[in-house]
């Protein structure tokens, strides 16, 4: 006994078999247009599964190695310049270098700051009988807006007269090592003079940051 | 081995004294043919019936163009061997003796021996006679022919300058032998000159020839492909070399009589048995061959087993060479199976091989069906070639029995069977149709079984019944859809692979190309990063330094700006200090206010005093003074007037 779905079925496979012989015909027909698409398919699909990225990438570093080229052409000329200008005309010469630490040094140099006193009151007709150093690592401000270590010095100095104590304020003032007199104190009955004097010296602040 | 002298004792000496006469003076002779008027004088003497032993001779072995006669008048009809003559017997003699004949020669109820080299005590001086050239010259043979007038005549009748040619062409053979080291052996050259020794083992068993004639002829194996090659081009050599060793095939006999024998005694009364065949029509004769088919036979070494398509092996009988000549092979008609196969419509794909081998199946060469015949038909072509040596030999034996009254047609027909026997059987058989004979023998219908093959009739009348019915195209495809050109399914994979592989290449090469150029371009990118970062670094430290020393020369401008000039104090001080004022104690810093306790001599100089220093505002801003009083001392009385000066500098007096 067929029942009802065993009547529909062999009408359905005959349907499907109809359906798959259009189907396979039209294959026949168009084979090659289909074998085209496929041709097609498969090379958009590859595309945009393998090769747009990596192709999105590539262009990103192709346009990041032009740009770095580019820099690296400005950089080299500026490079070549510096190089150009240091061989031209150097920042400074040794003596100018020397004086130039001398003057402001990188440090508070005491030593080399009695050296320089007891010389100028020798040349000057005085002798040092007294060296104080105050106070060091004092840090002040320039004028610039600079900052300046300071180092104040107490020193006491015996003979020579009132000309000679000008001469005296006078090699002060124009030493190399920076010295300010910043109190005098003197009366005409002695011969003993008192000066107070402050030392500058350029701290290397870059170096240590 | 014992010879046999067929000369009359009358003759044998003086033939021998002549012999050994010329054999002393030389090897080699030239033949005498410039004089005109000794070959006219043989020429003219006619001899029939010697002639006819001469064409006779000639007939048996093989192609007798070089005695054939060059006009009608040198036509003669031939005898039967019982009319043989003496001075026929007396050539076949110093023939002999010459050793002349060396290929084995069945005339007329002689045996004669071919290819058999004879040594005595004259030939062994001669580097030719040991490469197998035959030393006896026309002229030497002439020589003895004056020695004997009936010898002189023979062979002045069947002079013939080609004969002269023929004899060089043998010893250059010969010497093509020597030179390639090919067989000694000269294959056999069916000219008049090459005359032999009588076949002593008949001979000495009984002094009759059996009539019979040998069917078998002896090619030897040994000639080479150059022989070969030479005799395409040598038009004059009828007779085709065959590398092998022919088959013993039935003999054809002919069916209009029976082979009648004579006995002819071994002298002049000597009886031969030689068979008697009727007339052969000219038109069993086949074509001769071309050029191109003789010296493509060159290269088939063997007589091979007929190349026969697979399908039909199994259907076809195998061909066997030897056969008996009561049992002829029947060779079925060959079919061609493949036409068989019927024929199915286009998109019906039987189930067959697999598809690699329908792949290879296309690219191989299909089997051309002219081929097919050709090949089923070799075989038997190398039958028929038997078959005419067979008629070729058989020829003397025909010619005896013809009567005198037939000397035209025998004379055509002679033509005929000299010429070359053709393999390619597509000529033979019309021959075979045209045959003018009446109804033949069983035997003879058994060998016409035989030739059937050459005929293509009988295909014709049984291929149709079988195909017909598998011939109609049957199709109930409608047009529409045939007339769509549909890919085979190989076709189809191959297009659906390359349609797929194709693609999926192209994306995959470029995949490995943009990561290859990827990783070359981040191999530049680091490069270049690099280089880069070691300019800036340098530039940075340049830039660095610069900077310290900018700043430590600003810093240095700042201080010296900045810079207290005590002596600049002290210079204004002096000059705005009045005479009579003077100072006692100094102490100053640099805050600006100065307080100085001064001494004037009077009131008034100290008013000018403060004046002076009110009115110098460049040094002074403010000027205060107080603690004025008198300064006096015991002793001096009133000394001036005290005052303690308090100045305010004007703004960086020190530093301007």
């Amino acid at each position: 006994m067929l029942t009802n779905t065993d009547e529909q079925n062999p009408k359905d496979k005959a349907k499907s078999g109809r359906k798959k012989k259009r189907l396979g015909m039209i294959i026949n027909k168009y084979f090659i247009f289909i074998a085209f698409g496929l041709f097609l398919v498969v090379l958009i699909v590859g595309y945009f599964l393998m090769l747009k990225d990596n192709y999105a990438s590539l262009n990103q570093a192709q346009d990041k190695l032009s740009q770095a080229k580019s820099a690296v052409m400005f950089l080299s000329k500026e490079h070549q310049a510096m190089i150009d200008s240091q061989a031209q005309s150097p920042l400074l010469s040794p003596t100018e270098d020397r004086l130039f630490s001398l003057a402001l040094p990188k440090s508070f140099d005491l030593p080399s700051a009695i050296i320089q006193l007891t010389e100028l009151c020798k040349a000057t007709g005085f002798m040092v009988t007294k060296v104080d150093v105050i106070e060091n690592n004092l840090v002040a401000t320039s004028a610039s807006g600079q900052k300046v270590g300071k180092a104040n010095l107490s020193l006491s100095v015996v003979g020579g007269d009132y000309d000679a104590w000008k001469r005296l304020l006078l090699a002060l003032e124009q030493s190399v090592m920076i010295v300010d007199v910043s109190s005098i104190d003197f009366n005409s009955q002695s011969a003993n003079y008192k000066l107070n004097l402050t030392a500058y010296y350029y701290p290397d602040t870059d170096t240590k940051q | 081995m014992a010879r046999i002298n067929l000369l009359p004792e009358n003759l044998r000496e003086q033939e021998q004294k002549e012999m050994e006469k010329t054999a002393s003076r030389s090897k080699t002779f030239n033949v005498e043919m410039t004089n005109p008027e000794i070959q006219k004088s043989r020429l003219n003497k006619s001899d029939k019936p010697k002639e006819s032993f001469f064409k006779k001779i000639s007939n048996v072995l093989g192609p007798a163009k070089t005695v054939k006669p060059t006009d009608d008048s040198l036509s003669y009809p031939t005898l039967p061997p019982s009319r043989l003559s003496s001075a026929d017997i007396d050539l076949l003699a110093l023939a002999k003796k010459d050793r002349f004949l060396r290929q084995p020669v069945q005339v007329s109820g002689h045996n004669f021996n071919r290819g058999i080299k004879i040594k005595s005590a004259e030939d062994k001086t001669s580097w030719k006679e040991d490469l197998g050239v035959p030393e006896v010259s026309m002229r030497q043979m002439s020589s003895a022919n004056n020695a004997s007038n009936t010898r002189q005549e023979l062979v002045g009748k069947n002079f013939n300058p080609k004969v002269v040619l023929r004899m060089d062409k043998a010893r250059r053979w010969n010497f093509l032998d020597w030179l390639f080291g090919g067989n000694i052996d000269q294959p056999a050259k069916p000219t008049i000159q090459s005359f032999g020794e009588m076949n002593e083992k008949n001979s000495s068993k009984n002094h009759l020839i059996k009539a019979k004639p040998s069917v078998v002829r002896e090619f030897t194996k040994e000639h080479y492909w150059w022989k070969n090659l030479f005799s395409v081009f040598a038009k004059t050599e009828k007779k085709p070399h065959l590398p092998i060793k022919m088959p013993i095939m039935p003999k054809f006999q002919p069916h209009q009589a029976p082979v009648k024998t004579t006995v002819v005694p071994l002298t002049t009364n000597a009886v031969s048995k030689a068979p008697v065949f009727p007339k052969i029509t000219k038109s069993t004769q086949p074509k001769g061959q071309s050029w191109w088919s003789v010296f493509m036979s060159m290269f088939a070494s063997k007589p091979k087993k007929p190349k026969l398509p697979i399908h039909n092996m199994q259907s076809l009988p195998k061909f066997q060479p030897k056969m008996t000549p009561i049992k002829p092979v029947v060779v079925p008609h060959p079919v061609h199976v493949a036409s068989l196969k019927p024929i199915l419509p286009k998109n019906i794909k039987p189930k067959g091989p697999s598809w690699w081998s329908k792949l290879m199946a296309k690219f191989k060469a299909k089997p051309k069906k002219p081929q097919i015949i050709q090949e089923k038909i070799k075989p038997i072509s190398h039958d028929l070639h038997h078959y005419n040596s067979e008629i070729k030999d058989l020829k003397p034996q025909y010619k005896f029995e013809t009567p005198a009254s037939h000397h035209e047609p025998i004379k055509h027909e002679q033509a005929i069977l000299d010429k070359p026997i053709n393999h390619d059987l597509h000529h033979y058989k019309p021959e075979v149709k045209d045959l003018n004979v009446p109804p033949p023998s069983p035997l003879h219908q058994d060998k016409k079984k035989v030739e059937a093959p050459h005929v293509e009739a009988p295909h014709k009348k049984e291929l149709p019944e079988k195909l017909k019915k598998s011939l109609v195209d049957i199709n109930f495809i409608p047009e529409d859809l045939l007339a769509i050109s549909y890919y085979t399914p190989i076709w189809k994979t191959l297009i659906i692979l390359l349609a797929v592989i194709v693609p999926a290449s192209a994306v995959v090469g470029a995949y490995f190309w943009i990561d290859k150029e990827s990783q070359k371009v981040k191999s530049d990118l680091l490069v270049s990063e690099k280089v880069l970062n070691d300019l800036n670094f340098s530039l940075s430290d340049y830039q660095k330094k610069t900077n310290q020393l900018k700043n430590r020369l600003t810093t240095l401008q700042g201080l010296l700006n900045s810079h207290i000039r005590w002596t600049k104090f002290f210079t204004a001080l002096e000059k705005y200090t009045l005479d009579g004022v003077y100072y006692g104690n100094f102490s100053a810093d640099t805050s600006g206010q100065v307080v100085l306790p001064a001494t004037a001599k009077d009131y008034g100089t100290l008013a000018s005093q403060i004046v002076a220093l009110k009115n110098a505002t460049d040094f002074v801003s403010e000027v205060k003074v107080d603690n004025i009083s008198m300064k006096s001392d015991n002793r001096a009385g009133i000394i001036g007037v005290s005052f303690q000066l308090k100045m305010v500098l004007a703004d960086k007096f020190f530093t301007k």
